[in-house]
């Protein structure tokens, strides 16, 4: 037996009531968002977003290392997606009072229990609602407060989580995408399954091609060469230029291919063996 | 004024004497009123709810207007009440040529020696109890005259005034048939009225038994005196203290605001019927042995505190509705 007052007591229940009410709000809001989150993450992932950069710059004042100078526009989406339904799901949650949604959930104490609350607030001392917060706080230790929590809705929510979290990993590792072109679904993975391996794709090498203008001025233009059997000198214009290559024994220099340079060059290796090919069909 | 409950201690009782709070325990004082219910039991077959609303009213420290066809009990049931407490019980018959002074009492000449000087002579009203019996057949004036004094709780004559006994109940019974030669009470009358409780017919096993009880020869068993006019003040003001929830509260007074608003309804129900609804809400949570008022008490209550204080409207009427169902479908729609 306690020698504290009723109402005091009765004041501590209702913290009590309040307190695990918001706890159970927080706890469904986090595991919603934290669905949300990843289920916004594999969305972002899976269907790329046509104009939209694949990263959003860090300001160097917040980024802590340069490698996270940029972060990934997909993870901005989705801790941004999981951060407005925390905000919402707590806000709505929390809107409701504790104690209306404690009673909801234990029937038996509802009427008594918001009795009292209103009793407490208005500051009530008679013997009556005494009685009534001696009453309410007996049978509040026959009540419980889990049934705040809407565990069907977490299960489903860490359900979610458990099964989207290792599909958005696994989608962004082998880089599945899903395009919506022609309005229908087309599955291209990006990964090739064909045995070659090498270059497939020339123009992701060189950019694309690009009209060039053809000259208006005809020059001449003299080649000089010493043959093997005398010393003289052999003059060719360029008609002769033309028509000769590759038949006579005059040697030329192999230029090295072009490309645009607006173009990015993802791995040099591949520009190198393409240049190697151009030679050996030049050398032919 | 705070909300803060200060009613502890001394009372002033309408006698301007000051009575003891009783301190007995808050359960043992509702045990007592339930001994009351149980006593009456013991001459009354059956009509529990008619029992309960008459407690109700007793603890809501109210006055109540029995309707009933005759030969249902009703003086029985009144006098049981107040034989089942220690209060003291008062009958007046009406009848067209009763005085208003015949009620309330009137100053007469005593002589002592050679003194004569006028004395009040106190009338039936002056009782903790007073069956007003067929109240409709006394004259307006009369009428008026014992609402008067139901009301104020005193009586004035000859520039005197007089308080009457508390606690103080009047219940007065109208025949709702043979109507010729009757003053029925205006809607203003009967809304002084804390109830209107209405006695219907027994079933038929219970009128077996009351035929078995009060004609077979055998004394009908006698009656335990359980609560003191006292304790019984104490419970009125316990009854009284009985916290209700913001929400239900306001949910009586929708009730009785909507009895206005309903095309069924010519003239609805005025605020003393909402402080009625929750008085008696209070006063049946009281008796039911709990200290807070839910909505089944409201709920329970709404009929005998709005049926007397509505009156339907004529289409209504002609589609053979009773404010009995207007009211019960306002419950269900609050």
């Amino acid at each position: 037996m306690t020698d504290e007052p009723p109402r005091e007591r009765m004041e501590r229940a209702i913290r009590v009531i309040r307190r695990e009410g918001r706890k159970a709000a927080l706890v469904e809001a986090t595991v919603e968002a934290a669905a949300v989150l990843v289920a916004v993450d594999l969305l972002v992932a899976v269907v790329p977003l046509a104009g939209v950069p694949a990263t959003v710059p860090v300001p160097d004042a917040v980024a802590p290392t340069p490698a996270l100078a940029a972060v990934d526009t997909g993870a901005v989406a989705a801790v941004l997606a999981g951060l407005v339904v925390f905000v919402l799901g707590a806000w709505l949650r929390l809107r409701r009072p504790a104690v209306e949604r404690f009673g909801a959930v234990n029937p038996a104490v509802a009427e008594a229990l918001r009795t009292a609350r209103d009793a407490v607030r208005a500051d009530r001392e008679s013997r009556m609602a005494a009685r009534l917060y001696d009453e309410t706080v007996e049978r509040l230790r026959e009540t419980s407060s889990l049934g705040l929590l809407d565990v069907r809705r977490v299960v489903v929510a860490l359900v979610v989580v458990a099964v989207l979290a290792p599909a958005s990993i696994g989608a962004t590792a082998t880089g599945f995408q899903v395009t919506l072109d022609g309005g229908s679904d087309a599955t291209v993975p990006s990964s090739s399954t064909d045995e070659y391996e090498g270059l497939q794709e020339p123009s992701s090498v060189l950019g694309e091609s690009e009209d060039v203008e053809a000259g208006s001025q005809a020059v001449n233009a003299t080649v000089q060469s010493s043959g093997s059997g005398g010393n003289e000198s052999r003059e060719a214009t360029a008609d002769a230029y033309q028509s000769g290559f590759g038949s006579g024994a005059v040697e030329t220099e192999s230029q090295q291919a072009g490309f645009a340079e607006q173009e990015r060059l993802e791995d040099a290796e591949l520009v190198r063996e393409y240049n190697l090919q151009i030679r050996q069909e030049d050398d032919q | 004024m705070s909300d803060r409950d200060t009613e502890r201690g001394a009372q002033t009782d309408g006698a301007g004497e000051a009575v003891e709070a009783v301190e007995a325990d808050v359960d043992e004082l509702q045990a007592r009123v339930a001994r009351v219910r149980e006593e009456v039991g013991k001459r009354i077959v059956g009509q529990h709810e008619v029992v309960e609303r008459l407690l109700v009213c007793i603890v809501a420290d109210g006055n109540a207007l029995l309707e009933s066809n005759p030969g249902l009990g009703k003086t029985t049931l009144v006098r049981t009440v107040a034989d089942a407490t220690d209060l003291s019980f008062s009958r007046v018959q009406n009848t067209p040529d009763l005085m208003p002074s015949d009620i309330t009492g009137t100053e007469i000449i005593q002589e002592s020696g050679d003194r004569r000087e006028f004395v009040f002579e106190k009338g039936p009203i002056f009782a903790n109890v007073v069956l007003a019996d067929e109240i409709n057949r006394a004259t307006p004036k009369t009428q008026a005259a014992m609402l008067e004094a139901m009301q104020e709780r005193q009586v004035t004559a000859a520039g005197d005034t007089y308080q009457l006994p508390r606690p103080f109940f009047v219940l007065a019974t109208q025949n709702p048939i043979d109507q010729g030669g009757t003053y029925p009470l205006p809607e203003a009358q009967t809304d002084r009225f804390l109830l209107k409780i209405v006695v219907d017919y027994p079933e038929r096993g219970e009128e077996r038994d009351i035929v078995r009880l009060y004609a077979e020869g055998r004394e009908p068993e006698a009656v335990d005196q359980v609560l003191s006019a006292r304790e019984l003040r104490a419970v009125q003001s316990l009854a009284r203290e009985i916290p209700v929830a913001d929400d239900l509260r306001d949910r009586a007074i929708d009730l009785a605001r909507a009895t206005r608003e309903d095309d069924r309804l010519e003239f609805g129900a005025s605020p003393r019927a909402s402080m009625a609804l929750v008085l008696t809400a209070k006063a049946r949570a009281f008796v039911e042995g709990r200290s807070h008022v839910s909505w089944e008490d409201v709920a329970a209550m709404a009929e005998p505190v709005l049926r007397h204080r509505v009156i339907l409207d004529f289409r209504a009427e002609r589609e053979g509705m009773t404010p009995d169902d207007v009211v019960a479908d306002l419950v269900d729609e609050a």
